[in-house]
């Protein structure tokens, strides 16, 4: 019985040993070989490292490495990981190589004394080997095939195992494939979403900007109408300003027409008065001549009648004759009047004139016949002798009326006449400078007549005295605005002051051309146009 | 006291962006009398600026271009001026403006035009004739 219990409680320890602790492949579950969810035996997540070993839960306990949830709590734990995937391993797989198993039936039995005779006990002692070699071997046999099973058995739970660790990785993998999925479908929804709400939010914004640009426009338009109405406004504005200027200005003008009509109706009552006053002269002397012929006549009767009476008186032998100093002085004065009253022959008369030796009554003859004459030739033929004969008599007055009458009703074409009447009004003063001007400008135009250094001397003293006149009424204008500043003494400045430089270039211009001296020239056209560069132009 | 000093430093800024102040007179070259009639131009300037006719001065520190520009005088610039009178030699001078006390005195000569060798007496006016006289 002792023996029998030993037996069991030998048996049964063996039998607990082998339940409770067996060998390590009884652990391999709590120990996994690849905890990490890439495939790997090591690995960090986040700060924790995973290894095969034991892991501790929050609440301290031993939970397997490869424990995804805690098995009591049922948290995730390092190994939670949905999108990790198996790591490819990329190195060479090498098979474990099995030790060969022993081959049971070549073995030798071993013998247990070495040796054996034949005889009966040899018999009884062989058949008693050989029923404990087949013990033996039967034990042996038992045992291997009990390796054999339990071998088996081990090899059967661990492809189990192995299957089960590969169901549940497959599982797992499938799990995580299922739950990337998802979070992919999440994500493209997500995404989707995302872009709905991008799309919205653009539409949005494009609206908002869509009425912040019409809010732009319509105060644009708004800001473009008011800017429109402030240009009418101004507009209008300057229409009225510049129609009351135009007013004014027309105002002004007329009244500037009414004060010149009224200096020309003077200076014309004046002309008019003096042409009568001449006339009225002229009236006197023809009247006088008349008077003069008339006495002339009777002095003549009286001079025949005395010679009559001498004639009567001689043949009668009387030396008696009646003469008196009146009639005998008016005879005289009738002969010598008798020789110089008749102006019919011009030629004449031509030396007279050159002379100053005509007398008053061929002036009056010549008047008479002037103011009678058909033909305008003969009128400028009589004009030239009166003219003649009143500068040699040094009248100038006389000879200014009488060429003045001469350019202006009988003929112009006459340069030498132009020129000496606008060198003699150059030396009247800056109040004759205008006739001067005149003058000077019809000279020149019938300049052509001119040849030779007559021309070139005529002609440069012609622009010389019209530019000099032109200077003189610039400085009078000047000096009235000095006096008395207007915007009419302006105007006038500036009036004269252009006339003064045109025509001071002129006369630079041809004094160049023509090779005379241009200084002076040159002088005056820099004066009146403040640079020299308007004169040197061209 | 304070405030003085800082209406001087206005005034004197103001001054400076404004430009320097020229003074040019001018006189009769005979007389030394000012030309109440004379006329003071800068050559690239179209406007002519009368000089004051009891002092015949003109002052000015800025000029107006054609092309709308303004020439502030400043100190060291050489200026051009076109000095003019009727009656008078044109004269142009040339002043390179100081700090302060710009004053340019210009004298111009009379210009006298000869006309005593246009004489009318040496001017002979011919008889017309209808034919010539041999």
């Amino acid at each position: 019985m002792n023996r029998i219990g030993g037996l069991v409680a030998l048996g049964a320890c063996l039998w607990s040993t082998d339940a409770l602790a067996g060998d390590w492949s009884s652990f391999s579950a709590a120990f996994p070989l690849l905890p990490c969810q890439d495939g790997w035996m090591g690995c960090v997540v986040y700060d924790q490292h995973v290894d095969p070993e034991l892991r501790r839960d929050a609440a301290g306990r031993a939970i397997p490495a490869d424990a995804r949830i805690g098995w009591f709590d049922l948290t995730a734990t390092a190994a939670f990981s949905p999108f990790a995937g198996l790591s490819s391993y990329d190195g060479d797989s090498v098979a474990a190589a099995e030790a060969p198993e022993p081959d049971p039936a070549a073995t030798p039995p071993t013998e247990p004394d070495g040796g054996t005779d034949g005889g009966p006990d040899d018999r009884h002692d062989a058949v008693a080997s050989v029923e404990d070699d087949r013990a033996e071997q039967a034990s042996i046999a038992a045992d291997n095939a009990a390796a054999n099973a339990e071998a088996a058995r081990m090899a059967r739970q661990a492809a189990q195992r192995e299957a089960e660790e590969a169901a549940a990785k497959r599982k797992e993998a499938d799990a995580a494939a299922v739950k990337q999925r998802q979070q992919e479908e999440l994500a493209r929804k997500a995404a989707l979403d995302a872009q709905k709400r991008a799309a919205a939010a653009d539409q949005a914004q494009k609206a908002q900007l869509d009425r912040e640009a019409a809010a732009a426009a319509a105060k644009a338009s708004e800001m473009e109408q008011a800017r429109q109405q402030a240009d009418a406004a101004a507009e209008a504005q300057r229409k009225a300003e510049d129609a009351a200027r135009v007013k004014a200005e027309a105002e002004e003008k007329r009244r500037q027409d009414a004060e010149r009509q009224k200096l020309a109706a003077e200076e014309a009552a004046k002309v008019a008065a003096a042409a009568k006053e001449q006339k009225a002269a002229e009236e006197r002397a023809r009247l006088e001549a008349l008077k003069a012929a008339e006495v002339a006549a009777q002095a003549k009767s009286a001079e025949e009648a005395r010679l009559k009476a001498e004639k009567a008186a001689a043949a009668s032998n009387t030396t008696t004759t009646v003469v008196t100093p009146a009639v005998q002085d008016a005879a005289i004065a009738t002969a010598a009047m008798a020789d110089t009253g008749d102006c019919a022959d011009l030629v004449k008369l031509e030396p007279f004139a050159s002379l100053g030796k005509l007398e008053p009554a061929t002036t009056a003859c010549l008047e008479t016949r002037l103011a009678n004459a058909p033909k305008m030739t003969d009128k400028k033929k009589i004009s030239g002798i009166l003219m003649a004969d009143a500068w040699a008599k040094g009248d100038k007055d006389t000879w200014e009326t009488l060429i003045k009458r001469h350019l202006d009703e009988i003929d112009q074409s006459d340069p030498d006449l132009c020129y000496k009447y606008a060198l003699h009004l150059s030396r009247q003063g800056p109040g004759r400078a205008s006739g001067v001007i005149r003058w000077a400008n019809v000279a020149l135009e019938n300049r052509m007549v001119w040849i030779g250094d007559t021309y070139t001397s005529r002609v440069y003293s012609l622009y010389k005295v019209r530019a000099a006149a032109s200077q003189s009424l610039w400085m009078q204008a000047e000096d009235e605005h000095k006096a008395a500043p207007t915007d009419e003494t302006r105007q006038k400045v500036e009036q004269y002051r252009n006339m003064t430089k045109v025509n001071a270039r002129e006369w630079y211009e041809y004094a160049k051309s023509s090779g005379k001296d241009a200084t002076t020239a040159q002088q005056l056209c820099m004066s009146a146009a403040g640079t020299a560069d308007y004169c040197e132009a061209g | 006291m304070t405030w003085l000093v800082f209406a001087w430093s206005i005034v004197a800024s103001a001054a400076d962006d404004e430009g320097i102040p020229v003074t040019v007179r001018v006189l009769d070259a005979a007389t030394e009398l000012p030309l109440p009639t004379a006329v003071v131009r800068h050559p690239q300037e179209q406007d002519r600026h009368r000089v004051n006719t009891e002092t015949g001065t003109w002052t000015g520190s800025v000029l107006y271009m054609p092309d709308g520009s303004e020439l502030f005088f400043a100190k060291g610039m050489p200026l051009e001026f076109e000095v003019s009178a009727p009656g008078y030699v044109n004269q142009s001078v040339t002043y390179v403006v100081r700090r302060r006390r710009n004053e340019v005195s210009v004298r111009l000569e009379k210009m006298a035009i000869d006309m005593s060798q246009e004489d009318p007496d040496d001017i002979t006016i011919q008889f017309g004739r209808d034919k010539p006289i041999d």
